[in-house]
């Protein structure tokens, strides 16, 4: 069996899917597996020994020919098809795309055959988005930053790839280590981001690392960071003179770190790729996290990992920080920070969160929980306002009067309200964006056969939408049971 | 990126996306159809400032 994963994303989001892959190897064990990366984060696939063949998107070359202001879009266009039948006639018998996104969805379409059998984003004979399978749908309405979604990317990739993680799925590559010359015992601190909107500025690091050396003096700090962090890890430096600090910033290959963090005490830093191997590694971590980021889906997996949140980087506390890589070093632990404790979701946290019952609706709808009870009257409201579209549609699609050709400028309509309410209340918005996600993965067919299954489609909405009904009789809030 | 780079792709863009509507109207999609989405895509993350994760992105 050949099977192509796409995984077209950043450094951090390829070692995410490294246990995914390696069960995937783990049962295929007879399979050739081709991994598709961009070239720029090539390097985080070094040491992945579960892929026979890495290969890279030729970005670069392909889009060559645009970049000048003579009309080469037929040379552009033939080094594309040129690349696209390489990759066909590998005739893959699966293909699976990790990467959630539109030239990901298009490569798919294009490369793999119709008798492949495919995960994740590709499209339709008519270009629209397929949507394969039930993960990538739920990825598709649910994932992403201030959405309430709380399953981990780890665990979608190995749910979408259809295999059961074990421990032997994690675990640092099979790389030579080189030798830095550490000193036997010292923490490592990751001086950037993977955004400028998450770095910590260097100056907040400096306070930190100043504030850990009250409580552990004799621990030396080692700075990481790629050649463009020098300056921060510089800065970092000036501002501190009495904590031994190792400046590795711009002297390390990518797959370097993993010797420098596997042998640390802990790791701290922001939402970056050095992170994600510290999961690999099992490296204790303390993760800053700032700004947009959901920690739910992209935060620290090694077992012992905890996460402080921060709305701006402007909010860091220095004190909190220092305090706790200090707690970590001599209790073991971390008290007051979200903890990483494995499973789904991943995290505890002791706040109670505005998103919880976001969650709870979401694990209703996809996982068979029970469905929340509604304790906000907007959601009740907002369910209301659902309920009456909900119906103005199904009324419409179910009256043979209607011809089908009238329906199309109703149902967009009814979405553009629907996504409207849902603007209003984004509780609701699980709700919406699931049926719109639903809507979405209806095949092309005959007219009649499409307009069926946008009645059953908004038939089950319906029947959702019933629980949250508010009644003359309703007591304790509303919405409880499954469909 | 380059303003005139940014520039020329954007244009070049915009011919591509006259060439799919064409390809469309012709009916199914086409291998030349899909190597055209491709290289549109591939654009599109350049002029956005490359987003290549892109869970939250309508996809139309």
């Amino acid at each position: 069996m050949k099977i192509l994963v796409l995984q077209l994303a950043r450094l951090g989001d390829i070692y995410m899917s490294w246990p995914a892959l390696r069960a995937l190897r783990r049962t295929h064990p007879g399979a050739e597996i081709h991994l598709l990366v961009r070239p720029r984060f090539e390097a985080a696939t070094r040491g992945l020994n579960a892929v026979d063949q890495v290969r890279e998107l030729p970005t670069a070359e392909l889009l060559e020919p645009l970049s000048g202001a003579a009309d080469r879009d037929a040379e552009a266009l033939g080094r594309v098809s040129f690349y696209l039948e390489t990759l066909r006639r590998e005739n893959y018998d699966r293909v699976i795309n990790l990467s959630f996104s539109p030239l990901s969805s298009w490569i798919v379409k294009s490369v793999a055959a119709e008798t492949a059998e495919v995960s994740g984003y590709t499209r339709h004979t008519d270009g629209y988005l397929k949507i394969a399978d039930h993960v990538s749908s739920f990825f598709y309405a649910q994932v992403g930053v201030n959405r309430p979604n709380r399953v981990h990317l780890t665990d979608l990739f190995a749910t979408m790839i259809n295999v059961d993680l074990n421990e032997n799925d994690w675990g640092p590559p099979d790389l030579p280590v080189k030798d830095f010359g550490l000193p036997d015992r010292y923490a490592v601190l990751h001086v950037g981001a993977s955004e400028s909107g998450k770095r910590v500025a260097p100056f907040q690091w400096a306070r930190a690392l100043r504030r850990f050396h009250e409580d552990v003096p004799d621990c030396p700090v080692v700075l990481i960071g790629g050649p463009g962090e020098k300056a921060l890890a510089n800065e970092i430096r000036a501002n501190v003179n009495t904590v031994s600090l190792i400046d590795l910033t711009g002297e390390t290959a990518v797959e370097d770190l993993f010797g420098v963090i596997a042998k640390s005490l802990f790791l701290i830093g922001a939402d970056s790729a050095p992170m994600h191997m510290a999961a690999l590694t099992g490296t204790p971590t303390l993760n800053v996290s700032c700004g947009d980021v959901n920690f739910w889906e992209t935060g620290p997996k090694a077992p012992a990992a905890w996460i402080r949140r921060f709305k701006t980087a402007a909010d860091f506390s220095s004190e909190q920080v220092g305090g706790a890589m200090a707690e970590l070093v001599l209790r073991g632990r971390v008290s007051g920070w979200i903890q990483h404790l494995g499973g789904v979701p991943a995290y505890r946290t002791e706040e109670k969160n505005r998103d919880d019952f976001a969650w709870n609706l979401i694990q209703a709808l996809y996982l068979g929980a029970d469905f929340p009870v509604a304790e906000e009257m907007i959601f009740i409201q907002a369910v209301e306002k659902l309920t009456e579209m909900n119906a103005v549609v199904l009324e419409q699609l179910r009256n043979p009067q209607v011809k089908v050709a009238a329906l199309a400028p109703l149902l967009d309509r009814a979405d553009e309200v629907l996504t409207a309410i849902a603007d209003l209340c984004p509780e609701s918005g699980v709700l919406v964006r699931w049926v719109q996600t639903e809507k979405t993965r209806i095949p092309p067919g005959s007219p009649e056969a499409v307009r069926q299954a946008m009645t059953d489609l908004h038939a089950r909405f319906g029947q959702v939408l019933n629980l949250y009904e508010l009644t003359e009789t309703a007591e304790e809030g509303s919405g409880h049971g499954k469909v | 990126m380059d303003k005139q780079l940014e520039n020329h792709l954007s244009e070049a863009l915009k011919r591509l996306e006259t060439a799919y509507r064409e390809i469309l109207k012709s009916g199914d999609l086409s291998r030349e159809g899909e190597a055209v989405k491709v290289l549109a895509e591939l654009i599109q993350e350049q002029v956005q400032n490359e987003d290549p994760r892109s869970s939250a992105r309508p996809v139309g």
